[in-house]
């Protein structure tokens, strides 16, 4: 990287501000929704459905359906992230003038 | 990777942790506001799950077994409607004290900020100032070098798992939890828990900094909207400081037509996001006051008075009034006060015991011959006081209708009872659909009633 100022001022790559941004707002989606998902739902019951012989806690449910709902929320917002992707702008995309 | 110029500031790609932001360290009124408020914040974060209450963990969100204890409150996972009306109000609040204050939490009162503000501090206890740190990292590794690093390293790690231990002190009682994970007897989810959560704050505070409120912070890319012209908010006076420029000590600045910047670029050199203030409000600016304290103790050395960089408002700058009621302040206070109310009133007023009536959905009803039909029901009965109570269940709603099983039970306190219940009405009342009543009494002078109504069914005519 060169030392001007603006090169300096890239403290981050759009890459991973990207990825950054993806999983702190999954993150945090998922936080309040395993909060009211587990306000009403015993984990014992998806424990019980999974059945499973090592996670037969409730602490377990909690984290599986937290990790469960961050999976979830980050493939959606990542999925929208591309999705929404508009075609880049510059000299090589403007239109032909003839 | 970017170079170490030595020029006023530096960036660097931030997954390399020697191409970090180094901001300088400021003195002044607002960075010992900010020291205050990490201290006082981070204690209380740090000693609030050893506090006690009745024998019991003060705040304990105890989610193995599903109960939150709040200073001698439990709450049950029915009394959820509580905590979301405690976030609802926060997240009003924090509309509120935007519109008026700015943004005041992120410079103060955000666990991002104030982590991140005591891992700087050991930093600049072990590692020195701004430039002893950048010729640290420029120098070879000697002996000393290796030393410092490895101590802030050390102090970082520790201090984050202790973080990780405190967080899940909050969920899982903190007392046994430090026993068990000293012998190394703790669960596996209470390992992953302080690893993760000591993981995040070494993250977020050491690592990231205040990239995580320039790139992920959703608060920041919604100030614009909470703000508006009476916000407070820190900012350059344009008016006095431009043009800028340096000058001679002793010059006369106004022959030279020059205003009171002088240009040093303190401003943005004790920048966390490094921003520079003087080109107006910017989304990065956490409002942390650094700037301020700089610009203060420059306009002291070069004799003009303080306030070049402030808190002010948009309006203010204006030479306009300033006003503290206005249609957004109102409508904040409006719901803030309603919220509070109902969350008061809904606490005040909540019953200790919650009655469920579950009908039995394999049969509508059972005829049992003289005695008449027959519907059952599952009662569950949750205690969520904390002493024993003595209960009497009665039914109500058709004639003659009478309760076949126990209807006179005791329950521990905060425990829950399932009890099968089965009611019989005469043929001659029968015959239908009733609405019906169930009460529950407290037979031990506590004065606790809860109703909750259900359904018998009878036959419908002509069967």
């Amino acid at each position: 990287m060169g030392d001007n100022e603006e090169d300096l001022r890239q403290d981050w790559s759009r890459e991973t501000q990207k990825l950054a941004v993806l999983s702190w707002i999954s993150f945090l989606t998922a936080s309040a929704f395993t909060m009211l998902f587990f306000a009403f739902i015993d984990p014992l019951t998806i424990v019980d459905a999974v059945n499973v012989e090592f996670i037969e806690s409730r602490n377990a449910g909690y984290a599986i359906g937290f990790f469960f709902l961050w999976a979830n929320c980050w493939i959606a917002s990542w999925l929208s992230m591309r999705l929404c992707r508009r075609k880049r702008t510059g000299p090589t995309s403007l239109p032909r003038t003839k | 990777m970017a170079q170490k110029t030595g020029s006023e500031y530096e960036y660097g790609k931030l997954y390399r942790s020697e191409d970090k932001v180094y901001p300088r360290e400021v003195k002044g009124r607002f960075a010992t506001l900010r020291r205050i408020a990490m201290f006082v914040l981070l204690g209380a974060f740090y000693v609030a799950p050893w506090l006690t209450w009745d024998a019991r963990q003060a705040i304990l969100f105890d989610l193995p077994a599903r109960k939150f204890y709040i200073f001698g409150m439990t709450m049950w996972p029915q009394d959820f409607i509580y905590l979301a009306l405690l976030l609802i109000i926060l997240a009003v609040s924090l509309f509120f004290f935007t519109a008026i204050a700015g943004r005041l939490w992120c410079g103060f009162a955000c666990p991002q900020t104030v982590w991140t503000e005591a891992f700087t501090w050991i930093e600049l206890v072990i590692e020195g100032d701004r430039s002893k740190r950048m010729k640290l990292d420029k120098a070879p590794w000697t002996f000393d070098k290796i030393r410092k690093k490895a101590l802030k390293q050390f102090l970082w790690i520790s201090l984050a798992l202790y973080t990780g231990f405190t967080f899940v002190g909050y969920f899982s009682a903190i007392g046994p939890l430090a026993t068990d994970l000293v012998t190394l007897t703790a669960g596996p989810w209470e390992w992953f828990w302080v690893l993760f959560y000591g993981l995040a704050t070494y993250g977020n505070a050491g690592f990231m900094r205040e990239q995580v409120c320039k790139y992920m912070c959703p608060y920041a890319r919604f100030q614009g909207a909470m703000f508006d012209r009476d916000s407070l908010i820190i900012t350059y006076d344009t008016e006095r400081g431009e043009p800028r420029g340096s000058r001679r000590r002793g010059s006369d600045a106004q022959a030279q037509g020059l205003g009171d910047c002088v240009d040093c670029t303190m401003c943005v050199q004790v920048c966390p996001t490094g921003i520079d203030i003087r080109d107006g409000l910017q989304y990065e600016c956490i409002a942390c006051a650094a700037c301020i304290d700089a610009c203060d103790s420059i306009m002291d050395k070069v004799g003009s008075p303080r306030g070049l960089i402030r808190y002010s408002t948009e309006r203010a700058l204006e030479h306009k009034k300033y006003r503290l009621i206005r249609p957004r302040t109102i409508v904040y206070t409006g719901i803030l006060t309603i919220l509070l109310a109902s969350l008061v009133t809904t606490i005040a007023m909540r019953k200790p015991v919650i009655l469920d009536i579950i009908r039995d959905r394999n049969t509508l009803y059972r005829d049992v011959g003289r005695q008449g039909i027959e519907n059952s029901y599952t009662v569950r009965v949750i205690n969520k006081h904390n002493e024993d109570h003595d209960y009497e269940l009665t039914v109500s709603g058709i004639d003659e209708m009478s309760i076949r099983t126990e209807t006179a039970f005791s329950l521990a306190g905060e425990s829950v009872l399932t009890l099968p219940v089965s009611i019989i009405v005469p043929h001659e009342y029968a015959g239908g659909g009733h609405v019906i009543e169930f009460r529950l009494d407290s037979t031990d002078g506590s004065g606790i009633t809860v109703t909750e109504e259900s359904r018998f069914r009878g036959p419908t005519e002509g069967y």
